[in-house]
């Protein structure tokens, strides 16, 4: 096992949270003491803790455990130490200094002697908790058949990761902790220890009447458990139901190397000193001088902006061991032989976006694994090598990246998703006869569509498939699906490379200002009103065929039909704007995602870069929209979303 | 059997993997093999005979399957120490025979370390 592989990890996503809880920690040395602070330490110590004990390292383990146990207590309303935020920030320094030992292999073993005084001081001002009585421990977590007597325990169990069948030592744990009380619930679940995404961690509500010792005594000799705390569970207020706890954000920090730093500040200092040129100019009224100022001004901005957006990408290689090893599992569980390929794996993609799109790839895997590959002996029965592919491609396309996920297994069964989709009410015959193949496989993707149909054992997918979409478009990104009977499933994830600044056309129309990425834009041009059909389905922009010398009858007929939207009349312009059709239309051609489609316009005001800003609840749920950009002279224009406008 | 040799009863259908595991126990010097096993059925009236301190236990075999056995053998006597021999990609297998009763697991392909590690830290209990 490559553990200098783990150690790299752990020591980069170790040095995240001790970053982001710095951040946390000089907010309490500030005096404010929100929860959502206390929780949110609380979970960068449990998560540090986690790794540190996977890893073997005791003495991270046991210091970030004694932080983690003190917050604990706190976010549920225990009085703060007066020395708490000293004790924090010295803790983050121990840390620090021990995960920095660790990467140079330096760590390992017994607590060292820096670390135990803190601790020490850490524990003696942990406030305790007293157990609660089991009954109302019980009554919320499920419908135990009686209230067993004892007291409620909170067990919280990390397996060894690279152990075998890590989910089968989980189990272990859970049979052996029925010795001594009843299990009331388990996060994940016992039937679900098997998921090739369960990562090890496992908490568990146990009732019993023991002492912590004894319990902790039932799985101190299991093999591969590295690290089992018991502790009375927390009380919980009788009114309030505890809500979920906030989703943990990705990685929100960044190390950065002090030579770029210097760069960044080089490029500022030379904005200044243009800065001063245009000032000077515009005091002189020379505009000639102010208007090359101004030009050079915007390339220094420009050239910050794409130094700043470079510390932001990260090669999809990245994750790319996950991937595979999430594969591998899935092969060994489903006892399918299954090879991973990835391809363009250097295509960087903004963090943010990486750190998203896991979840989702993982998904599209297990699909893929589990309802697309087939048994060898099937494949074989079918001409095919016995060992089933995957491959990822990535590769970038202007501003966007896109990701194919392609496996050669059994493919979809498009009559199948159309008796399904009749039959479960999710589209209806004529519908169904207006759509193309990739809208058939699209509809795999509606919520609700996989379950309430059973699609999968027919069609090779659908399982939180609606979940993959939701996750791709949050992110302002398309999916399209592709797929043969016999021969295999194309998956394609089109996702921008940034999600902050885009260069847009910023168009006019009588219902307002909206912002068309130009990325998508294939051609800006007048045309004749004559040249725009309007049919019962819509309207349509006809392109007239080049001349064709073989065949005269053709010539001068229009032989291509663009869908066309008017903006106008989709955002529903007052009549009195649109009524009266001018000869000459304002037409942007586009092309995204595989779909062409045209925009009719008022007017094209200019062509700029814009700053996307998310539309935020409610608004975000306007799937025509991506965002909204900020102009120059405080207007808002809102950013069209191309693919979900051509679908409409 | 001497006092400070733990016995063994190994169960596996393939002559192979017995072979195996008897040569990893009996070199340690600290195990005893008593008897061998090559389906479910045999492994339950075996371990009746023997009572051995530790059954090695394969789980995919003709007439009763590993887990069947398990069942069987610790109806007759729920403190029986059972280790369940499992191929890759049979982990839900081997979670059912924990729930079953068996004590813990190997994954093949075995290595002399892999059954050492498991059969002693079962042979400390």
């Amino acid at each position: 096992m490559d553990m200098q592989k783990y150690l790299d990890l752990f020591v980069s996503e170790a040095t995240e949270h001790i970053q982001a809880a710095g951040n946390d920690a000089s907010r309490l040395a500030a005096g404010l003491m929100p929860l959502e602070t206390l929780n949110s330490l609380f979970r960068h110590f449990h998560s540090i803790k986690g790794m540190a004990a996977s890893m073997g390292f005791e003495e991270i383990t046991a210091l970030s455990h004694s932080v983690e146990d003190l917050f604990d207590r706190l976010r549920k309303g225990a009085q703060p130490p007066a020395e708490l935020s000293e004790l924090v920030l010295e803790a983050l320094d121990s840390a620090s200094t021990m995960v920095a030992w660790a990467s140079r292999g330096e760590s390992r073993g017994e607590i060292s002697v820096d670390a135990r005084p803190l601790i020490d001081r850490i524990r003696a001002v942990t406030p305790s908790l007293t157990s609660r009585p089991a009954a109302a421990a019980a009554a919320p977590a499920t419908a135990a058949p009686a209230a067993p007597a004892g007291t409620c325990y909170e067990c919280h169990v990390v397996i060894d990761p690279r152990a075998d069948f890590p989910g089968a030592r989980a189990a272990l744990v859970l049979k052996r902790l029925e010795v001594v009380g009843q299990v009331a619930s388990s996060a994940p679940a016992r039937g679900d220890l098997q998921r090739p995404d369960f990562t090890g961690e496992m908490t568990i509500e146990l009732i019993s009447d023991r002492a912590e010792g004894s319990i902790r005594a039932m799985v101190n000799d299991l093999l591969d458990v590295k690290l089992f705390e018991v502790r009375p569970a927390p009380q919980r207020p009788a009114a309030a139901a505890p809500g979920p706890e906030p989703v943990e954000a990705g990685p929100t920090t960044v190390r950065i190397p002090t030579a770029t730093l210097d760069q960044f500040l080089d490029a500022i200092s030379e904005m200044i000193t243009r800065r001063g040129m245009l000032s000077s100019a515009i005091t002189t009224r020379d505009f000639h001088a102010a208007r090359e100022s101004l030009g050079k001004l915007s390339e220094s901005i420009d050239a910050l902006r794409k130094q700043v957006m470079l510390i932001r990408l990260m090669p999809f290689e990245h994750i790319t061991p996950r991937l595979t090893r999430s594969v591998r599992d899935l092969g060994r569980r489903t006892g399918k032989r299954v090879s991973l390929r990835i391809t363009g794996a250097e295509v960087a993609l903004d963090r943010s976006v990486l750190e998203e799109i896991i979840d989702p790839l993982n998904h599209i895997l297990r699909n893929a694994v589990d309802h697309g590959i087939e048994i060898p002996a099937e494949r074989e029965l079918m001409g095919k090598r016995p060992e089933g592919c995957i491959s990822i491609d990535l590769a970038r396309h202007g501003d966007h990246v896109v990701i194919g996920v392609e496996d050669d297994g059994k493919g979809m069964d498009k009559e199948a998703i159309r008796r399904a989709a009749l039959a479960g009410g999710f589209a209806t015959e004529a519908g169904l006869a207006a759509m193309d193949e990739h809208q058939i496989f699209l509809l795999t993707t509606i919520p609700g569509f996989s379950t309430a149909t059973r699609v999968t054992e027919v069609s090779g997918r659908g399982v939180g498939m609606d979940v993959v979409r939701t996750r791709i478009e949050a992110l302002h990104g398309h999916i399209t699906i592709s797929s043969r009977r016999g021969q295999g499933t194309r998956l394609e994830m089109s996702l921008p490379l940034t999600v902050a600044v885009i260069d847009a056309f910023v168009v006019e129309s009588g219902a307002g200002l909206f912002a068309v990425p130009a990325g998508s834009v294939a051609s800006v041009e007048l045309v004749e009103s004559g040249r725009i059909r309007r049919t019962i389905s819509g309207q349509f922009l006809a392109s007239r065929a080049a001349p064709n010398v073989d065949d005269p009858s053709g010539t001068d007929e229009p032989v291509s039909y663009t869908p066309l939207v008017s903006l106008d009349e989709a955002f529903g312009a007052p009549a009195s704007v649109a009524q009266e059709a001018p000869q000459l239309r304002q037409v942007l051609a586009y092309q995204t995602n595989g779909m062409r489609g045209a925009l009719a316009v008022d007017r094209i005001r200019e062509r700029r870069e814009v700053v996307v800003k998310p539309l935020g609840p409610p608004l975000e749920r306007l799937r025509k929209y991506s965002g909204a950009a900020l102009l120059d002279d405080g207007s808002v224009a809102l950013i069209l979303d191309l693919v979900n406008l051509s679908r409409s | 059997m001497t006092s400070d040799t733990l016995s063994v009863l190994i169960v596996d259908d393939a002559l192979f993997m017995r072979s195996m595991i008897r040569d990893i126990l009996t070199n340690t010097g600290r195990f005893e093999v008593v008897g061998e096993a090559a389906n479910g059925r045999e492994a339950v009236k075996k371990y009746r005979e023997l009572k051995p301190g530790l059954v090695t236990m394969d789980i995919v075999m003709p007439e009763l399957d590993g887990i069947e056995a398990t069942r069987e053998i610790l109806k007759t006597d729920p403190q029986a120490v059972i280790v369940m021999c499992s191929a890759l990609g049979q982990e839900a297998l081997v979670i059912e025979s924990i729930a079953a009763g068996a004590r813990d697991f190997i994954v093949k392909p075995f290595t002399p370390e892999k059954v050492i590690r498991v059969v002693e830290n079962l042979a400390r209990r």
